[in-house]
């Protein structure tokens, strides 16, 4: 490979310097640590390859997510011939422990309010670490399907396809998902700013 | 059709953010944040959580700027 200037060693080290993050991604997607592992080397050994094509049009890390994004696609294939087994999926569907959110007329019992300056949060170090210990907490199936649509960008009908589920399964995991992060985002990261301000 | 209550909304605004909403679904969500603020401020949420989301991805620059030091 002609390497034309001395960019791409420092290109080489931002790539490896990016492996604890795919890492924590693939461990969230595949939930086997030994797989993600695998799957993180190929990705990193794809993205050494074809680096004289980064042109840094991109963010590294979008490009390199854009690889990884295909090398989980394909471990879920080769892992995931069957659908979910039912009775792992069962207590991620059921919906009763929403009702605690909201009363017998569909209304909230704890009436969510506007977060104060949302768009500074999302910029902050700090904030995005609260983010992932909240995406810890997740049920695993919805935590896999919500990342999937959101760090992958992946549209519904192939979510269904690779995790084997049917539209409206989807759909409650990933409402599921939203209203858990929304409330614990919530508690965990606007509720005590809010506190301290007053 | 009845109109949405809020676990409805909340559950058309999720929805709205994987799939376009028919017609009918739009004008129900539309009605009910019209006179609903929690649901307005859930709305607002979720989109907040995309946001955050795509920041996390693109975050890992962040932290080897801060790791780092120049």
């Amino acid at each position: 490979m002609i390497v034309k200037s001395s960019a791409p060693d420092a290109l080489v080290r931002e790539i490896n310097a990016s492996r604890a993050d795919l890492l924590r991604i693939a461990r969230f997607q595949l939930r086997d640590a030994d797989l993600a592992e695998d799957v993180v080397q190929e990705t990193l050994l794809a993205a050494m390859k074809s680096r004289a094509r980064f042109a840094g049009r991109a963010k590294l890390m979008t490009w390199l997510i854009g690889i990884l994004k295909f090398k989980v696609l394909d471990a879920l294939r080769r892992s995931r011939r069957d659908p979910i087994p039912l009775s792992d999926l069962v207590p991620e569907l059921e919906t009763a422990d929403l009702d605690g959110l909201f009363d017998e007329g569909g209304t909230w019992r704890d009436k969510p309010v506007p977060w104060p300056d949302p768009h500074a949060s999302v910029q902050q170090h700090d904030f995005l670490r609260v983010l992932e210990m909240c995406l810890t907490r997740l049920p695993p199936n919805s935590a896999r399907v919500f990342m999937l649509r959101e760090i992958f960008g992946l549209e519904s009908r192939e979510i269904c396809r690779v995790m084997s589920l049917t539209r409206s399964n989807l759909g409650v995991l990933l409402f599921r998902a939203r209203l858990s992060l929304r409330q614990c985002l919530d508690s965990k990261w606007f509720a005590p700013a809010q506190e301290s301000s007053t | 059709m009845n109109p949405a209550n809020c676990r409805s909304a909340a559950s058309l605004l999720s929805q709205a953010l994987d799939r376009r909403l028919t017609s009918a679904e739009r004008a129900r969500l539309e009605d009910h944040l019209t006179i609903c603020a929690a649901c307005r401020s859930c709305k607002g949420h979720f989109t907040t959580l995309r946001l955050a989301m795509q920041s996390l991805s693109g975050d890992a620059r962040v932290r080897r700027t801060r790791s780092t030091p120049h």
